[in-house]
């Protein structure tokens, strides 16, 4: 099967800072790929060689079957980072004139504009100018003139930032709905939640560098679950050294430690603890979240940098 | 290229469609209507009336001298007629001995315009470098806006003798408030026909300046000419003056009416010499002006991020074309607009004020109208739509030169103050520039202008300005090779610099950065 996406050993400089180092990236079609990475992680740069907007110092790009992106731009839906409209225009007009740029008959553009308009709440705006919207509306603008033209890839930069609670679910509602019509979508975040709920894949990137790629599941066994008690007294040292239990805490109700699971049974701990005499008040398991995968693959990549 | 034309088409529509544009051209046209009328309004206002009362006991006369009156100016006309002549029989002139053709700016003198009058237009061709040459009008010759009315029943109720009646009548006058209050007396038993006529007498309740005086007298004479050629049977030679002169719209006679209608005259074939350079300032004008607004229309794009989305549709290279392609449009519209709408507004001043120099022309003509447009519109469309189509290719020409230049400046911005910094020396570069061409056009068989032809910067300029005169085939064709080259590699630099620096932050690069950008090698 053709991949939507292949990057391959793909390196960038500005000057002497090398922004990304021989990055690989592999995307399904109709996959929603999450690209997460704290801020200089180099996203942008990554999602504007994809884009063709930047030309990589090396590697190769494979973006619908070519490597030449001008003869797939057509195909392609973009929403960058930081975003702009022409404040001077109506909303039907500026969307029809990205569809026109995607090749859109520029009558049809127009009319599937005010249908999407209408269909994301929008149709009472469509005679005034764009400077007059609410952020928000100007966003919902900009997002729809990124998918006028049914794009079989959709590539968004930071696509939730600055969108209120309603509009975050209704993007995520809409991600879903270009994942049910068989598209592409790639979408870089902060918000680990937003790739929790949405991603097939996630791609974690640190100083320019391919942290992580897999899906959720696997990013989650990068860190160990761990089972937390909460002791009325100390357990003794042997225990403590047997299991690598480590104090977490002080509470009212007594001392809560963790132990990670690390392939055991937690019933095999639990046994284990009654067996030593240690009076347990609470006991819960603790999954890793993405935030904590996330946080400690970014230190990990920090620490290494040093 | 599609890309190219759909961002030259929105920016296009998206100037066109803004209020600002549209105030700006009503400015345009606001300036131009007010700078060619103000000055003659003023004038106008400074004019003084002058209130003139004919008693006319003799009954019947009113309107004949009335006319007669209004007819003074024709003296203006007369002397439009003259310049017209000459520079329409120019080679008659040239054929003359120089001495007289020295003095061909005298004007004609009050027999010569009696004569005129009654001998008809063949008689005045057939004389004309004699008119030149004759008197000169009285250069002090009144310039008058009379109010002129019929008082002989008022006078005739007033009381005394006739000097009192007068005096009554001059009072009464001071009501209306003019400048001057004057009444032409004709005595009841003046009559045309006899050979001793009673004369017709002049009052004003203030010493008239001799000037005006003989003005009065003048017209009094031309009235009883007019009045006795007409009773002598002569009426087929003054109707045909009459024909050409009716409708006749004349300026005031004043002192300055020898230049101003030399000016008038003179101004077509002026118009078709000078043209060029008016050309040249025009596209002077315009390139800095849309070069500007695409250095601020680039950094706005890019600070609002749009050029991003752009970027993701088209090449920088298809992107930087339609930024350069829209605002000539716009510059092309813009320019057809202001010339056609000047050339109206001129057309409608000069119908509505100016001297209809075209009737007159009508009146030395056999073919009437016909040869108005021979003698002069076809100077005019012969002189100057050639050079149009010239005019347009060094525009464009000079348009790509220096917006492709200002485009990639624009490019390599980040900031409105970095453009605003850099705009006000690049506008100076410009308008040096332009300064220099108008000089070197001005005398363009000078080396300066052979010189300035050859180097890219001025060379559309200039040669623009060079229309008007000889310029060898090979050397249009020679400059317009050269710039095309340089224009190539101008904008292919320019699209460089533009692909590389179109997503760029911070300051301004640096001279190495800039020379690797310029290379593709950034």
């Amino acid at each position: 099967m053709d991949l939507a996406v292949k990057l391959s050993g793909i390196s960038k400089s500005f000057r002497e800072k090398r922004a990304v180092k021989s990055l690989d990236m592999e995307i399904r079609p109709g996959e929603v790929y999450g690209f997460l990475g704290p801020n200089g992680a180099g996203k942008t740069t990554s999602i504007r060689i994809l884009m063709g907007i930047l030309e990589q110092d090396s590697g190769i790009r494979e973006v619908l079957g070519e490597r030449d992106i001008t003869r797939v731009r057509q195909r392609i839906g973009y929403l960058p980072e930081e975003r702009g409209l022409y404040q001077n225009m109506t909303a039907p007009a500026l969307i029809a004139y990205f569809g026109t740029l995607k090749g859109m008959d520029g009558a049809y553009a127009k009319k599937r504009a005010k249908t999407l308009l209408e269909r994301f709440g929008l149709d009472d705006a469509m005679s005034k100018k764009i400077k007059s919207f609410s952020k928000g509306m100007a966003q919902k603008v900009q997002v729809l003139a990124t998918i006028i033209h049914d794009p079989d890839l959709v590539v968004l930069d930071e696509p939730f930032s600055g969108l209120d609670p309603v509009n975050q679910a209704v993007l995520e509602d809409l991600i879903g709905e270009l994942k049910r019509n068989g598209k592409t979508v790639i979408f870089s975040t902060h918000v680990m939640q937003h790739a929790e709920r949405q991603c097939d894949r996630l791609h974690i990137l640190a100083n320019g560098e391919t942290q992580f790629m897999g899906n959720l599941k696997a990013a989650r066994k990068l860190l160990p679950t761990q089972l937390e008690l909460m002791c009325e007294t100390p357990p003794d040292e042997a225990f403590l050294k047997s299991h690598g239990a480590v104090l977490l805490g002080e509470e009212e109700s007594g001392l809560r430690y963790g132990i990670d699971v690390n392939g055991m049974k937690v019933n095999d701990i639990l046994r284990a603890s009654i067996d030593a005499g240690i009076t347990i008040d609470d006991v819960s398991v603790h999954r890793p979240t993405l935030h904590e995968v996330f946080i400690h693959l970014v230190k990990q990549a920090e620490e290494a940098q040093q | 290229m599609k890309h190219a034309l759909l961002v030259a088409r929105h920016e296009f529509i998206q100037t066109i469609t803004q209020p600002a544009f549209y105030i700006s051209i009503m400015i345009f046209f606001g300036a131009l209507l007010l700078g060619a009328t103000l000055p003659r309004f003023i004038e106008e206002s400074l004019r003084k009336t002058t209130d003139i009362s004919i008693v006319d006991l003799s009954g019947g006369h009113f309107e004949g001298m009335e006319q007669a009156l209004t007819r003074q100016s024709a003296h203006r006309d007369l002397a439009e007629i003259n310049y017209f002549v000459r520079e329409n029989l120019k080679p008659e002139f040239e054929q003359a001995p120089p001495a007289l053709y020295e003095k061909s700016g005298r004007m004609l003198s009050e027999d010569d315009i009696s004569a005129f009058r009654l001998k008809g237009r063949d008689a005045y061709l057939q004389d004309a470098m004699a008119y030149v040459v004759d008197d000169a009008i009285s250069p002090s010759a009144p310039h008058q806006r009379f109010s002129i009315h019929d008082r002989t029943t008022e006078f005739q109720k007033g009381s005394g003798d006739a000097s009192a009646k007068a005096t009554q009548l001059l009072n009464a006058q001071s009501e209306s408030a003019p400048d001057k209050r004057v009444i032409i007396f004709i005595p009841e038993e003046f009559n045309l026909a006899a050979p001793q006529r009673a004369p017709v007498s002049i009052w004003s309740l203030e010493t008239l300046g001799p000037d005006f005086a003989a003005g009065l007298r003048n017209d009094i004479d031309d009235f009883i000419a007019y009045e006795s050629a007409r009773q002598k049977g002569e009426l087929e030679t003054i109707n045909r003056f009459e024909a050409a002169y009716g409708d006749v719209r004349f300026h005031a006679l004043d002192q300055e009416f020898d230049d101003e209608g030399l000016r008038e005259i003179e101004f077509i074939p002026w118009l078709v010499e000078k043209m060029p350079v008016g050309l040249l300032l025009l596209v002077v004008i315009l390139v800095t002006t849309q070069s500007v607004m695409l250095l601020t229309n680039t950094i706005e794009e890019k600070s609002n991020r749009i050029v991003e989305v752009m970027l993701s549709s088209m090449s920088p290279q298809q992107f930087m074309m339609g930024k350069l392609l829209g605002p000539m449009m716009i510059t092309i519209f813009v320019g057809l607009i202001m010339s056609l709408g000047s050339t109206a507004a001129m057309m409608i001043f000069t119908a509505a004020t100016g001297p209809d120099t075209t009737q007159a022309a009508a009146a030395l003509s056999t073919q009437g109208g016909n040869e108005i447009l021979s003698d002069v519109v076809e100077p005019l469309l012969s002189g100057l739509l050639p050079k149009i189509p010239g005019a347009f290719l060094y525009f464009v020409l000079a348009y790509l030169t220096f917006a492709g230049i200002f485009l990639a400046i624009g490019a390599l911005c980040t900031e409105l103050r970095q453009v605003q910094s850099v705009a006000a020396p690049l506008n100076l570069t410009l308008f040096g520039l332009g300064g220099l061409s108008v000089i070197a056009a001005l005398a363009p068989e000078e080396n300066l202008a052979h010189i300035l032809s050859w180097i890219p910067l001025t060379s559309p300029f200039v040669m623009i300005g060079r229309l008007g005169s000889d310029v060898a085939l090979w050397e249009y064709v020679g400059t317009v090779i050269l710039q095309c080259a340089v224009i190539y590699l101008l904008l292919r630099t320019s699209g460089r610099v533009f692909k590389q620096a179109a997503l760029r932050s911070g300051g301004l690069p640096s001279l190495r950065e800039l020379r690797h950008m310029m290379a593709g090698r950034h």
